[in-house]
C-alpha cells in the first residue's frame, strides 16, 4: 500500500483527479461541455456513434419483423418469400422515411419562414431520467446552443451544447427546460416546465396560469413565442388541477413527441428570439 | 557485452510493444462499450438499460492493478461524459477512482476470482449510481430525487449487476488471450 502511495503512478492520479477537477468548475463555469478535450473527442466519436445508431435501428428493424418472418419461413422454406420479405422491410423503411419526410414538408410549408437542419438521434445517457440525448449535427451545419429542436409532431427540445458535428439536447421533459405557452383553444397561458413526477410518466406541467381559466382536458398547448417560434405543438391537456397556494390553476400536459422513443428531428437553425435585445 | 545490451534492448522494446498492443486491445474494448451504451434504446428491458463502461471498468482493474484500473476508468468515463447530460468530467473522475479502488482491493485484500470479481463489479455499479444519484439529483434539489433512484437509476444498476459475471469473463479471455499472443 505505502508503495502505491509512493508511486509515480499515484502521483500522476493525484495530477490527474486535480485537472479534471479544474476541467468541471471550467465546465461548470461555462455552462455546459465548452473544453477543448471534449469537443475534439465529441467530433471523432460522433461518426462511431452515428454508425453504431445505425447497426442498431438496422438490428430492431429486423427484430420487429423476426417473428412473422421466422414463422413464414419455417412454414415455406422458400428462398423467394425470403427475399420478398427483405424487400418488404426495406420498404417499410423507405414508406417509414416517406412519411416522415411527408409531414416535414408539411411542416416547413406550414413554417417557410423558417430553416431546418435534420438530425439522428446518435446517443443518451442511461443514467438520465429525462430522455436527454445527443444528436448527429453541429456546428458545421449551422446548430447552436438555444436552437429548437422539434418533429413533425411538435416540440422535443431544446439545443444546449454544440461540437463540430454533434449537439446536446435538453428534452421536453427536463425540469430545467422552460417554455411560454398557451392553450390553442382558450388563449389562455403559463409556463410549461418539467416535472420530475410528471416527466417518469412522459408528461409536463403547465404552470402559473390563472385561476379562472376555462381551459379544459383534450385542449391543445402551442408555444407561445419569445426563445421559442410561436405556434408549435406541444401537447394535449390531460388534467386541470389548483396549484397549493390556490392562487393559480395548471395543467398536465401529455406531449405530442415522445422524446423517449424520438429517432429523428429537425433543428431550426435561423430562428432569432425577438425579445432577446429587450432581455439584455 | 554488446549481444547482452542487444539483447535487453530488444526485450525492452518487446515489452514496450506488448503493453502497447495490450492497451490498444482495452482501449478498443472501451471505445465499443461507449458506443454501445450511449444508443439510444440498445439493450433496453422493462426501461433499464445497462451501464456497461463500470463493470468492464472493474474488469480491467482486476487483471492491471490500481494504475490500470484508473487510467481505464478515465478513458471509459470521459467518454460516457460525451453524451451524459451533467458536467464534463463527472463519470471520468468518478470512474477513474472505482476503477484505482477496484485495483487496490485485488491488489492487497481480495483473491481474483468470478465470483469476488462480479460481487465488486455490482457494488462498483451501485456505488457509481448512488453518487451519481446523490451530486447530480439529490444534491441539485430535483424534486421527486428518490423516485428517481428508484424507478430509473436503480433498475440500471441491478441489470448491470446481473450482467456484471459477463464482463469478467470477457475480460479474463481478453487478457488470456493477450498473454498467449503477445
Amino acid at each position: 500500500m505505502k508503495t502505491f502511495f509512493k508511486s509515480i503512478g499515484f502521483k500522476v492520479l493525484c495530477g490527474i483527479v486535480a485537472f479534471l477537477l479544474g476541467l468541471m468548475i471550467y465546465a461548470g463555469a461555462s455552462g455546459g461541455l465548452a473544453s477543448l478535450p471534449a469537443a475534439v473527442s465529441g467530433a471523432l466519436l460522433t461518426p462511431l456513434q452515428t454508425a453504431f445508431t445505425a447497426v442498431g435501428d438496422w438490428v430492431s428493424g429486423l427484430f420487429t419483423f423476426g417473428n412473422a418472418e421466422l414463422e413464414a419461413e419455417i412454414e415455406a422454406l422458400n428462398k423467394e418469400v425470403a427475399a420478398l420479405r427483405e424487400q418488404q422491410v426495406e420498404l417499410d423503411e423507405l414508406r417509414r422515411k416517406n412519411e416522415l419526410y411527408a409531414q416535414f414538408l408539411e411542416l416547413k410549408e406550414q413554417h417557410p419562414e423558417y430553416q431546418f437542419v435534420d438530425a439522428s438521434v446518435i446517443a443518451s445517457d442511461p443514467s438520465d431520467p429525462y430522455n436527454n440525448f445527443t444528436i448527429g449535427r453541429g456546428s458545421v451545419s449551422g446548430v447552436k446552443p438555444g436552437n429548437t429542436v422539434i418533429t413533425p409532431l411538435g416540440l422535443a427540445g431544446v439545443v444546449t451544447e454544440v461540437g463540430p458535428n454533434y449537439a446536446k439536447v435538453r428534452s421536453l421533459l427536463d425540469p430545467d427546460l422552460q417554455v411560454s405557452a398557451y392553450d390553442s383553444r382558450t388563449r389562455e397561458d403559463g409556463l410549461l416546465t418539467g416535472n420530475v413526477e410528471l416527466a417518469l410518466d412522459g408528461k409536463l406541467k403547465l404552470s402559473h396560469m390563472d385561476r379562472h381559466i376555462t381551459a379544459s382536458a383534450g385542449d391543445i398547448v402551442v408555444t407561445y413565442g419569445g426563445s421559442y417560434p410561436e405556434g408549435l405543438m406541444i401537447g394535449t391537456i390531460t388534467d386541470i388541477g389548483s396549484e397549493s397556494d390556490g392562487l393559480s390553476k395548471y395543467a398536465v400536459i401529455k406531449p405530442f413527441v415522445d422524446v423517449g422513443t424520438v429517432s429523428e428531428v429537425f433543428v431550426i437553425v435561423n430562428y432569432e428570439d425577438p425579445t432577446a435585445g429587450a432581455k439584455k | 557485452m554488446k549481444h547482452s545490451s542487444l539483447e535487453n534492448g530488444r526485450r525492452a522494446l518487446d515489452w514496450v510493444q506488448t503493453r502497447y498492443l495490450a492497451w490498444t486491445a482495452w482501449g478498443l474494448l472501451i471505445a465499443l462499450f461507449a458506443l454501445l451504451q450511449g444508443m439510444p434504446h440498445a439493450f433496453e428491458i422493462a426501461g433499464a438499460r445497462p451501464l456497461f463502461l463500470v463493470p468492464l471498468v472493474v474488469g480491467i482493474a482486476l487483471f492491471n492493478g490500481p494504475i490500470g484500473g484508473a487510467a481505464a476508468g478515465l478513458a471509459a468515463g470521459l467518454l460516457w461524459d460525451l453524451y451524459a447530460t451533467h458536467i464534463y468530467g463527472f463519470n471520468g473522475l468518478l470512474l477513474m477512482i472505482i476503477g484505482c479502488v477496484a485495483g487496490l482491493l485485488i491488489w492487497l485484500l481480495i483473491r481474483n476470482n468470478w465470483l469476488t470479481g462480479s460481487l465488486l463489479a455490482a457494488a462498483a455499479v451501485f456505488t457509481q449510481v448512488l453518487l451519481e444519484w446523490l451530486f447530480c439529483v439529490a444534491f441539485a434539489g430535483a424534486d421527486g430525487a428518490w423516485r428517481i433512484l428508484w424507478s430509473c437509476m436503480l433498475p440500471n444498476a441491478l441489470y448491470t449487476a446481473l450482467l456484471s459475471p459477463l464482463f469478467y469473463w470477457l475480460t479474463k479471455a481478453v487478457m488470456r488471450f493477450l498473454r498467449q499472443r503477445f
